[in-house]
């Protein structure tokens, strides 16, 4: 008789997952060690009672709760799009020959404002001594990767003086340990507003997903969107 | 989000149509369609998919509430990064390997490394019922498949994912491989170490 068969040998032969060359001796063993034959049926029981298990029907409100989280991370078009839709949605239902001449207008129009507009700007933020003021006071130098979370894309993001890495879908800032928040704490609640006053431009990597942050007590925070 | 927009069908009917057969054609044109707008392609997506997910958190967190805030994260970060999807896998082991991921992050994240023991695992979401079997059969029934979950829910992780991939949502030793990022041999081995301390802690549960 061949050594007895291991574990790794009987649990592949119940799933039919054997090599073919190994197919013919895990048979020849078998038909002759009661040994492996029993070892074998206990392996297969815990397996079938594992099979047994009833699989649980989702709650019915699940779908409904994924949608409204869907829509909750979906940001709502920019300013210009709905501008551009609105005015769509009027000149749709002006006749065409009626429109060449306004548009023709219109378009002159913008041509000429949006030059002088330029210039404009241009000449008030050179000369102006406060135009350090309208700068934005923080500046975010994101590198994306490969956007596909299991690959674990490098992804950084520097906001006001620190650095953060973006794991699957949670903003780490470097040096925490991503397996240990202290607290878990909504952006929306008081103590998280008071987080994001304290911690400038965090809001913007909200925006991805949960932000993990050592806070001024040095206690890991995990902040959250609120829905 | 306008109502017409319809990520899922309106109040959460459940399509039982769709397969979760491997089928990499159809994964690949719904994916595509999801690109291009088609609002309702992640409906399909959603119910083909909904009770593996569901039944997967269930496992790995052997809690009904966690189990239902685990699949709606997994959802979002599948509606996030579904334009990504390159067909490499199939979709199935590409949601399996989200579903992996995130349940390991979220619950490293926020409790204990060590599962419960006794006692505490409960069975999620609302049981089959079966007309064919008295109160005292469902009771037996239902006793057994607590002794089983608790005994699973024992069992370390990486052997415990294996054999929930293998046992209970059915995917092959290859598919296995290509959601937990290991080879095939190394899948062999947690499955067959899974299902022996599966094996030892029936024994000792009985």
């Amino acid at each position: 008789m061949t050594r007895c068969l291991t574990t790794g040998e009987l649990s592949a032969w119940l799933d039919h997952e054997v090599l073919a060359s190994e197919a013919g001796r895990i048979a020849a063993h078998l038909s002759s060690c009661p040994l492996c034959r029993r070892e074998l049926l206990s392996l297969e029981q815990g397996m079938q009672a594992l099979k047994r298990l009833p699989r649980a029907e989702p709650p019915a409100w699940l779908a409904a709760r994924v949608r409204e989280r869907i829509a909750a991370a979906e940001p709502p078009p920019p300013l210009w799009r709905q501008l551009w839709e609105a005015w769509a949605a009027r000149w749709a239902q002006i006749s065409i020959p009626t429109m060449v001449p306004a548009l023709s207008t219109v378009a002159v129009v913008a041509i000429v404002l949006a030059g002088c507009a330029t210039n404009l700007t241009h000449n008030l933020t050179q000369l102006l001594p406060w135009r350090k003021a309208l700068e934005p006071r923080f500046n975010v130098q994101v590198a994306m990767g490969e956007d596909i979370p299991f690959f674990n894309a490098p992804t950084e993001a520097k906001v006001a003086g620190r650095t953060f890495e973006f794991n699957y879908d949670v903003w780490t800032e470097k040096g925490v340990r991503s397996t240990n928040a202290d607290l878990r704490v909504e952006a929306q609640s008081t103590e998280g507003r008071a987080i994001l006053a304290s911690y400038s431009g965090v809001d913007i990597l909200l925006k991805d997903g949960p932000v993990l942050l050592r806070d001024g007590q040095r206690r890991t925070v995990e902040l959250v969107r609120s829905l | 989000m306008s109502e017409e927009r319809g990520i899922f069908p309106p109040d959460t009917v459940k399509v039982t149509t769709f397969s979760t057969a491997p089928s990499p054609t159809l994964d690949l044109e719904l994916v595509e369609r999801h690109r291009v707008g088609d609002l309702q392609a992640f409906d399909e997506i959603y119910a083909r998919f909904e009770s593996m997910v569901y039944n997967l958190a269930l496992r790995t967190s052997g809690n009904a509430e966690e189990a239902a805030d685990l699949t709606q994260e997994i959802f979002l970060r599948v509606y996030r990064h579904l334009g990504h999807f390159e067909g490499r896998s199939a979709l199935k082991t590409w949601i399996f390997r989200i579903a992996l991921n995130h349940c390991r992050e979220r619950l490293s994240r926020f409790r204990p490394q060590t599962q419960p023991i006794q006692g505490e695992v409960e069975e999620g979401g609302v049981p089959l019922s079966d007309p064919h079997r008295d109160p005292e059969e469902l009771a037996v029934a239902a006793d057994e498949s607590r002794r089983v979950g608790q005994a699973l829910a024992r069992v370390p992780a990486p052997f415990r994912e294996a054999v929930i991939l293998r046992d209970l949502e059915g995917l092959s030793y290859q598919e296995i491989a290509e959601a937990l990022r290991v080879r095939v041999g190394t899948v062999r081995s947690r499955i067959a170490r899974g299902r022996d301390q599966l094996r030892d802690f029936l024994e000792m549960s009985s």
